[in-house]
């Protein structure tokens, strides 16, 4: 499988305030990879980042084996839409209110790849009725007119009309019903073999069932990465982000984490050490070790050799 | 398998489809299709109608609706034949406003930077010069016709909807979708055309139609201070100001198209706010409010 995306030691300013830190991320053709955490932790950020709408960054992102991160806005906007598109988090407010759904869906497909507009109709059409939307009444009617739901396939639609390399999906599932959650799924999963799709989600059970791949991501920082972390998790961090979850009927092995330990300190190495139990002196003042085992990193001071044998960690 | 069939289409979807096939208004209907009425009966009317030396001032019957002045002609007839110029000035300053106005706002709203600050002080020290000064001025320039006094009327006029205009743009600008279209590479004229322009049809029209009265009243006012057109022509403040002397004897004389003119202003007043409603009722709705 070829790298289509690679970020290597990437670092975003927000004003003054680093969002991201020294993040190294790949996404491999016909690979989905879900990016979990709380919210704030930078998820959205990144996704923006590999668009092109940050312009403080630090490090380097490869598409295809060309460096992205330098091109100016011209460049990108070649790109952008065509190769890496993006489903928003508030797609819902995505359509313009005065102009018909279908018209705006084409929209993409006329900027980048001058179709004409018989076949731009085809494409729409079957587009969208692969995501189970009744295609006539979604192309010709204003969006106020859809429902909620709807709109959010729409907004899926037009994300990924040009057939992009790169999707990111960010929050796709937030308005969507139980059917149509499934709908979306298929497409994600049909989509997948010709593409790399990052998925931003706080719903552990959609990274579970769609992901290859899950990176927990917390202040910026990729806390744990790996295929199967979520039903198995080694770092505090996951654990009690995979404890957090509501499960009243599932009859999945319950996580115990010990306490939930809250402290108001800042800590300049790994985010999560205020709050971590298991917290070492030096877990405030570096980012965690980052330990390879079979696939999976976990940044924790933890599983440094040294560990067990130096006192000065406590 | 045919009492399906009879179920599927049962009259009570026909009656939800007429009902949501309801919005146009019916008095704004009546009104503008009165509005366009009598500028259609302006221009097809004769020059000189109905002139009788020997029927001076005539109070208002049957044979002459609203009298004769004092040169024994139809007042009627002269107020209608009047809308033909007062309207056109009115319109004119309407498409100007629209068009000028419109594109001007739009432009420096959508650049933004520099030149929208530059373009907004060049029309700040336009509008910062007195309106009368203007009005009087341009004419002797541009002669006492019609040319000169429409131009002189609407020079100043379409600086509101300008600003208007460029606040609408400015505030739509930042939507996500005109981003989404910019960032995708789409040209500034495509951009316009499919995202900026639908959504100022409403404020435009509104606004344009708002301001029209503007025109009409300041026409019959250049004509009362006596800067107004010549003597061939005839309009609504020239019947006004030509009665002013009669107003002690033949009140009549000057009520009448006074009465019209005002029913003209406010008719044209309320299209436009029921214009506004109409298109705001749409705006709430498509933002979600309504259902």
């Amino acid at each position: 499988m070829d790298k289509l995306l690679q970020i290597k030691n990437l670092s975003v300013k927000l004003g003054k305030k680093e969002v991201i830190k020294n993040l190294n991320l790949d996404i491999k053709r016909g690979e989905v990879v879900a990016l979990v955490g709380e919210s704030g932790s930078g998820k959205s950020t990144l996704a923006r980042t590999i668009m092109g709408f940050e312009k403080n960054i630090k490090g380097e992102i490869f598409f295809k084996d060309r460096r992205i991160d330098i091109l100016n806005d011209r460049e990108y906007s070649k790109i952008r839409g065509k190769e890496i598109s993006m489903v928003f988090q508030n797609s819902m407010n995505a359509f313009n209110p005065t102009v018909r759904t279908g018209s705006q869906i084409e929209e993409p497909l006329y900027i980048h790849t001058k179709e004409k507009k018989k076949s731009a109709f085809k494409k729409v059409y079957s587009v969208l009725e692969k995501l189970n939307l009744d295609k006539k009444r979604a192309y010709s009617s204003f969006p106020h007119e859809l429902s909620g739901g709807m709109k959010q396939r729409a907004a899926f639609a037009m994300g990924s009309i040009c057939d992009p390399e790169i999707l990111i999906l960010d929050e796709v599932t937030t308005a969507i019903d139980v059917v149509n959650f499934r709908t979306i799924i298929t497409s994600v999963r049909e989509r997948k073999k010709k593409s790399g799709i990052l998925l931003i989600t706080h719903n552990m059970d959609l990274a579970r069932t769609l992901a290859d791949r899950v990176a927990v991501i917390k202040n910026g920082v990729v806390i744990e990465e790996g295929e199967n972390i979520l039903n198995d998790p080694l770092h505090s961090y996951t654990k009690l982000l995979v404890s957090s979850e509501l499960n009243i009927s599932c009859k999945r092995k319950k996580i115990e984490i010990p306490v939930y330990n809250k402290t108001d300190r800042e800590s300049y190495g790994c985010p999560f050490a205020p709050n971590c139990f298991e917290a070492m002196k030096i877990c405030m003042e570096e980012v965690g070790y980052e330990k390879r085992i079979n696939d999976r990193i976990i940044r924790c001071w933890k599983y440094h050799p040294d560990c067990s044998r130096r006192k000065d960690y406590e | 398998m045919d009492k399906f069939e009879k179920l599927n289409s049962s009259s009570s979807d026909e009656k939800f489809s007429k009902d949501n096939k309801k919005n146009y208004d019916i008095v704004l209907l009546c009104e503008m299709s009165f509005i366009i009425f009598i500028i259609f009966l302006s221009f097809i009317i004769p020059d000189h109608l109905s002139e009788n030396r020997w029927d001076m001032n005539i109070f208002p019957s049957a044979t002459h609706l609203f009298g004769t002045d004092d040169l024994g002609r139809d007042i009627f007839f002269r107020t209608l034949k009047g809308t033909k110029i007062s309207m056109t000035i009115a319109i004119f300053g309407g498409l100007v406003e629209l068009f000028i106005g419109g594109g001007y706002g739009a432009i420096a709203g959508y650049i933004g930077g520099k030149t929208e600050f530059l373009m907004m002080r060049v029309l700040d020290v336009f509008s910062s010069i007195p309106y009368l000064v203007l009005v009087t001025l341009i004419p002797i320039f541009l002669g006492r016709n019609l040319l000169g006094i429409t131009i002189a009327i609407t020079f100043t006029g379409w600086f509101s909807t300008g600003r208007v205009i460029r606040g609408e743009v400015l505030h739509l600008k930042e939507e996500n979708y005109v981003k989404a279209s910019k960032l995708m590479g789409a040209s500034p004229f495509s951009v316009i055309k499919n995202h900026i322009f639908p959504n100022l049809i409403g404020v435009l029209s509104a606004s344009v139609i708002m301001n029209i009265p503007k025109y009409i009243f300041a026409e019959a006012f250049l004509q009362i201070l006596g800067l107004g057109l010549g003597y061939p022509n005839i309009t609504w403040g020239m019947l006004i100001a030509g009665s002013q002397e009669n107003l002690f004897f033949y009140p009549y004389q000057i009520i009448f198209p006074s009465i019209i003119l005002v029913t003209v202003i406010f008719i044209i007043t309320h299209m436009g706010e029921r214009i506004k409603t109409l298109i705001n009722g749409k705006r709430l709705h498509w933002r979600g409010y309504y259902g």
